[in-house]
């Protein structure tokens, strides 16, 4: 038996699917980065709906740094990316909590012993500008869910970078669209390596 | 003669491959700078910093970016000029963007001598800079941000027409799906669980309470 023609065709097949439910998978989040890629690129800025409450708070004498930190999350009851080491300087200390869609700066005053909160929410857009941000080079993220972001964030680049190399294996199958296509190719490398060359060289 | 529902098939497929084949290196040096992003640590290593002093002649009259523009072509520098934040007395500086390197250029007025500063990045860092070439980045502390160097605009369109045609791959990509009558269960199941985790993390982590 010589199973040489059918290989190609269950390669064909299995890459056929593979690149259809991938890519269905990954459509969503790919608008996300897109979109998000126009909002970045025209430099447009964030307009938040901010609010500020102040909440009495308990604060352990001698309690500073991360278990400080810890602490008012747990009284406030506030989970996200936790940015502030949680020192006091003249009496006060602020955290900065945010997830995608809210950041609340939290002011803790030792002395008063209430904690002002600053809220900031944001719309759809943002969110998008927010998650395309995130993490990002200059963070080092601590809360799961900012971990198992970046961790989709990956798998997106993955997969589109799989999607690309089984489309081009689907094209390189289709003869009828072989000229036109390498038209496409050409083109966009010929554009691609100009810029690139003008950035650059 | 073909139907309507036909042609539009047709074409559909054929926009889907040719917008594929066209931006697929723009897809791929996005993608790869992403991921370099997301991962500092990958490439070692800090960037090399050397200064120089040079007499240069000032101009008199004209606004920030033409003075700026007559120095770079006396230094013989290329790049998108950015001014950071406010002009200091007796100083004229700006630094001079490229995705390989930047300049910093500070002119004492007094003694027309520019303290010229390189510093080149290694290949993570520049790939890392190509993703975020904008020329309009608020993080660069400009008072007014704008293009001012041939390529930076000619990325900025790249940019924006890969994001478009991602959009339409997309869109082309669900119409070809709609399309598969046969597949519709495991299409829609596909389609809908990466909804799922979309909104997962763009209202469920916020707004939904779940966390």
């Amino acid at each position: 038996m010589d199973p040489s023609p059918r290989k190609p065709k269950r390669f064909y097949h299995w890459n056929r699917e593979l690149h259809l439910y991938l890519g269905l998978i990954v459509s969503p989040f790919l608008l996300i980065f897109a979109v998000s890629t126009i909002l970045l690129n025209h430099g447009m800025k964030p307009s938040p709906v901010e609010s500020k409450t102040t909440v009495p708070i308990e604060v352990r004498e001698g309690l500073e740094g991360e278990a400080l930190v810890a602490d008012v999350l747990d009284q406030l009851n506030f989970t996200g990316e936790v940015f502030g080491r949680g020192k006091f300087r003249n009496g006060k200390t602020t955290i900065n909590i945010s997830k995608p869609g809210n950041v609340k700066f939290v002011t803790v005053d030792i002395e008063k012993k209430e904690a002002l909160i600053a809220n900031r929410s944001f719309g759809f857009i943002d969110t998008l500008r927010y998650l395309h941000l995130n993490p990002g080079p200059h963070k080092h993220p601590t809360w799961i869910f900012s971990k198992a972001w970046g961790w989709v964030a990956d798998g997106t680049v993955y997969i589109a970078l799989f999607l690309t190399l089984s489309g081009i294996y689907m094209w390189t199958v289709l003869r009828a669209e072989r000229k036109a296509g390498l038209v496409a190719l050409g083109s966009g490398a010929l554009a691609f390596v100009v810029i690139l060359y003008a950035l650059i060289a | 003669m073909k139907t309507n529902s036909a042609v539009i098939e047709k074409w559909n497929k054929k926009i889907h491959i040719y917008l594929g084949l066209f931006f697929f290196l723009f897809l791929w040096i996005f993608c790869i700078s992403g991921l370099f992003l997301n991962h500092p640590g990958w490439f070692h290593g800090k960037p090399q910093r050397n200064s120089v002093d040079k007499p240069v002649e000032m101009m008199n009259a004209g606004d920030q970016i033409t003075k700026a523009r007559h120095l770079m072509d006396q230094l013989d520098l290329t790049g998108e000029a950015l001014f950071q934040g406010a002009p200091k007395p007796g100083q004229f500086t700006f630094v001079v963007m490229r995705p390989d390197e930047r300049t910093f250029v500070n002119v004492n007025l007094e003694t027309k001598v520019a303290k010229v500063t390189h510093v080149e990045g290694n290949f993570g860092q520049m790939l890392g800079n190509l993703h975020t070439f904008s020329g309009v980045r608020p993080i660069w502390r400009e008072k007014e941000s704008k293009r001012d160097w041939l390529p930076t605009i000619l990325w900025s369109i790249s940019i924006d027409a890969l994001s478009i045609g991602v959009i339409l791959l997309v869109m082309s990509s669900l119409y070809m799906g709609y399309r598969l009558k046969e597949k519709r269960r495991s299409v829609l199941a596909s389609l809908g669980l990466g909804i799922f985790l979309c909104s997962f993390f763009i209202w469920g982590l916020a707004h939904w309470g779940l966390v």
